[in-house]
């Protein structure tokens, strides 16, 4: 807390984190030389944590290391949003494939169960048939969509995380600490 | 009453309750109120028609006066000295919006708002004029720069100085770090000017030191623009500031008082410190200057620290800005000839501009700069919106074979502005102009530099800067502080991307549009 009230010997970054990430975030922060003073649960949200780092004022390469932070800031942030949008695609696709074939199959049952005629009867049955089919193509091109959609997504995941590495390296050098891969 | 229960009655009896009419009123009621609607909606048409009438007329009168009065406001403008496209923007806003545009330019216009307060200012300018002598430039061995000294002493009065040393910061952190430790040196005075001045750890660091200065009896003063710092400081702040015994004075109050117009702001970076030390440069005092607040990515901005002679040149220029506010003589004599003369390998001469003067000291210096250029010409601005004339120099140059480089941020502060200076920027591209944005950062710095001399301060590549602002710099051909420079530049290039032809934003069809949209408000920003 005393480092915190000290702004003329210490700054200070305040942090809001996801709670499944705070490992990862905390590590990330020490290797630019901040260190965790303060961590408190978020008074709105439960899966939020609240982080204060501090770091004595007058660091070497202090220019540098800002700007390598705004890097990996930039960096986790993207990753994040890539997580939450993995297979955003596949998920809104399905959806509306899905909410449409089961709409022609409800549509078909019901003109089938309540028609006295034959020929509502075969039109029910060939649009409830559509909604089926409708689900069996869906299904097909959700599987394609989903794979093509993780591929990017790990193309772009081992991406940023090299690119994340490479931040770490270069931080550690300006910090004079030591880096390694997991 | 009886007939509505009678009916009901039939509505309770009846099967088909939906082909029942239901009456809920009487006739003579029913009639009156239907008069009433009617001589209401008569007495509307009635009014309707008659101010269309009296209107029309009077529409015809307002046509006719707005038409003589935009024709001479016209010739008005047109015959000011605004630069064409901003001339060109005023008769065609006042053309289209007579009566808001008048009022705006009323309120823009330097000449009539600004007079009184450019007497005023002449005035003490007059009086300042002479408070020091111009160095002898015969030992300048290079012609450009020796042009440059001469146009700043002639034009402001700033003179050169030959024994002055400055040391180039290349990021706010480190140009606050050191404001901070000269401020803690401080035994006569402390002069602060800035643009912005906000609430925050900065400031926390700074005004601890102002307190205890002011308290031992330094006499600190600090002036701050009245719309850079609306929302940014407290009053709270400003009223311990007073009662810490620090003169603090704003510049151009929000509040319209019409003395001035309200567009002109101060936007000058000034520290000097017993007269002899002296800091100036882009970075604002605010925590997001020095990275220590996320505002637009990193923060990449610059300043530069001078020590010797030189520095009376900003204590005057402070002095000044002073006296106009307080309206109290001031013996200036008293802050100057205060610092040591220092071994130095070029010459030194910090100046500031603004519309107190009679031409536009900062632009015709830029101007100046980038013409004298022969092998590079390296500038880093935050925007890119010049006149004709800058920009055809720079274009000659590049032409010319001259190494011209640009750097503009990559993040955007201000998208209409960004849109207009990329747009402006990647027009030089096809010339041979080599243009850079910083990765995820938001460059401040304001640079100018050539193979012989640089350009440090609070001065924008932009037609606010050239025309509407006060701002304050420093021309300096020292060697270390033009490696330095040349170092930053190199620095930030290594950080930042080269704009191809095939990554032009303008390639993108609703980028031109924007652009040419926001470029007919451009002379505005």
């Amino acid at each position: 807390m005393m480092k915190i009230n000290n702004y003329k010997d210490y700054d200070t970054l305040t942090l809001y984190v996801k709670k499944n990430k705070l490992k990862e975030i905390i590590e990330n922060y020490q290797i630019f030389g901040w260190e965790l003073v303060k961590e408190q649960e978020n008074d709105r949200y439960e899966d939020i944590v609240d982080l204060t780092f501090t770091r004595p004022h007058k660091i070497a390469n202090k220019d540098e290391l800002q700007l390598q932070q705004v890097y990996m800031e930039e960096k986790l942030n993207e990753l994040g949003k890539l997580e939450r949008h993995k297979h955003s695609k596949t998920t809104s696709i399905g959806l509306c494939f899905g909410t449409l074939a089961l709409a022609f199959i409800i549509i078909g049952v019901l003109v089938a169960l309540k028609t006295n005629s034959v020929t509502g009867l075969v039109g029910g049955i060939v649009v409830a048939i559509v909604g089926v089919l409708l689900i069996v193509v869906e299904c097909i091109i959700l599987f394609k969509l989903y794979k093509n959609e993780t591929t990017i997504y790990e193309q772009r995941h081992n991406d940023l995380e090299s690119e994340l590495f490479m931040i770490t390296k270069t931080v550690t050098e300006l910090t004079g600490g030591e880096y390694g891969q997991d | 009453m009886d007939k509505i229960s009678v009916n009901r009655s039939k509505i309770k009896k009846s099967e088909h309750i939906f082909a029942v009419k239901v009456k809920t009123e009487s006739n003579g009621l029913g009639v009156l109120k239907t008069f009433i609607v009617l001589l209401l909606i008569a007495l509307q048409a009635g009014i309707l028609i008659l101010s269309y009438l009296y209107v029309s007329q009077l529409f015809q009168w307002y046509l006719m006066l707005s038409l003589i009065l935009s024709f001479v406001i016209c010739i008005y403008v047109l015959s000011s000295d605004y630069h064409g496209q901003a001339k060109a923007m005023w008769v065609l806003f006042l053309i289209t919006c007579f009566g808001f545009a008048c009022f705006i330019y009323f309120l823009s216009d330097k000449h009539i708002l600004f007079a009184r307060a450019r007497k005023k200012y002449n005035k003490i300018l007059k009086q300042t004029e002479n408070l020091q002598e111009q160095s002898d430039l015969s030992s300048v061995a290079n012609n450009e720069v020796k042009t440059n000294c001469q146009y700043l002493y002639n034009a402001g009065k700033f003179v050169t100085d030959l024994n002055s040393r400055s040391i180039f910061f290349p990021s706010g952190a480190q140009l606050f770090d050191s404001i901070l430790s000269e401020l803690e040196k401080a035994k006569e005075f402390i002069f602060i000017e800035y643009f912005i001045i906000s609430n925050g750890v900065l400031f926390n660091r700074i005004f601890d030191i102002l307190k205890e200065k002011a308290q031992v009896g330094v006499d600190v003063r600090i002036i701050y623009d009245d719309m850079g710092s609306h929302g940014t400081l407290k009053r709270k702040t400003k009223k311990q500031i007073i009662s810490a015994g620090i003169k603090l004075h704003p510049f151009n109050r929000l509040v319209p008082v019409f003395n001035i117009a309200l567009n002109l702001r101060d936007h000058r970076k000034i520290v000097v410190v017993d007269g002899k030390t002296a800091f100036t440069g882009g970075a604002n005092l605010a925590d997001e200057y020095i990275n220590e607040k996320r505002m637009h990515g990193y923060w990449k901005d610059c300043g530069i620290k001078i020590e010797g002679k030189a520095v009376d040149n900003l204590t005057i220029s402070f002095l000044t800005q002073w006296q106009f506010l307080n309206n109290k003589p001031i013996d200036y004599k008293k802050y100057l000839n205060k610092a040591e003369s220092f071994k130095s390998t070029g010459v030194t001469v910090p100046f500031v501009s603004g519309p107190n003067y009679q031409f536009s000291i900062a632009q015709n210096i830029y101007a100046n700069e980038i013409a004298n250029a022969k092998e590079k010409l390296y500038i880093m601005t935050p925007y890119f919106i010049p006149d004709e004339t800058i920009t055809n120099l720079i274009i000659n140059k590049a032409r010319s074979g001259v190494d011209v480089r640009i750097i503009l941020p990559e993040v955007a502060d201000k998208k209409f502005v960004y849109v207009v200076s990329r747009n402006n920027v990647e027009k030089l591209i096809l010339h041979g102009v080599k243009v850079y944005t910083m990765t995820s950062s938001f460059v401040h710095s304001k640079i100018i530099l050539t193979e012989n001399s640089a350009i440090v301060g609070s001065i924008n590549m932009d037609l606010r800067s050239f025309n509407q602002q006060f701002e304050s710099a420093i021309f300096t051909n020292e060697t270390t502080t033009l490696q330095a420079i040349n170092d930053d530049f190199d620095n930030t290039i290594k950080h930042s991307q080269l704009i191809t032809k095939k990554t032009l934003k303008r390639n993108k069809l609703h980028f031109r549009i924007l652009a040419g949209l926001f470029n007919l408000i451009s002379p505005f920003m």
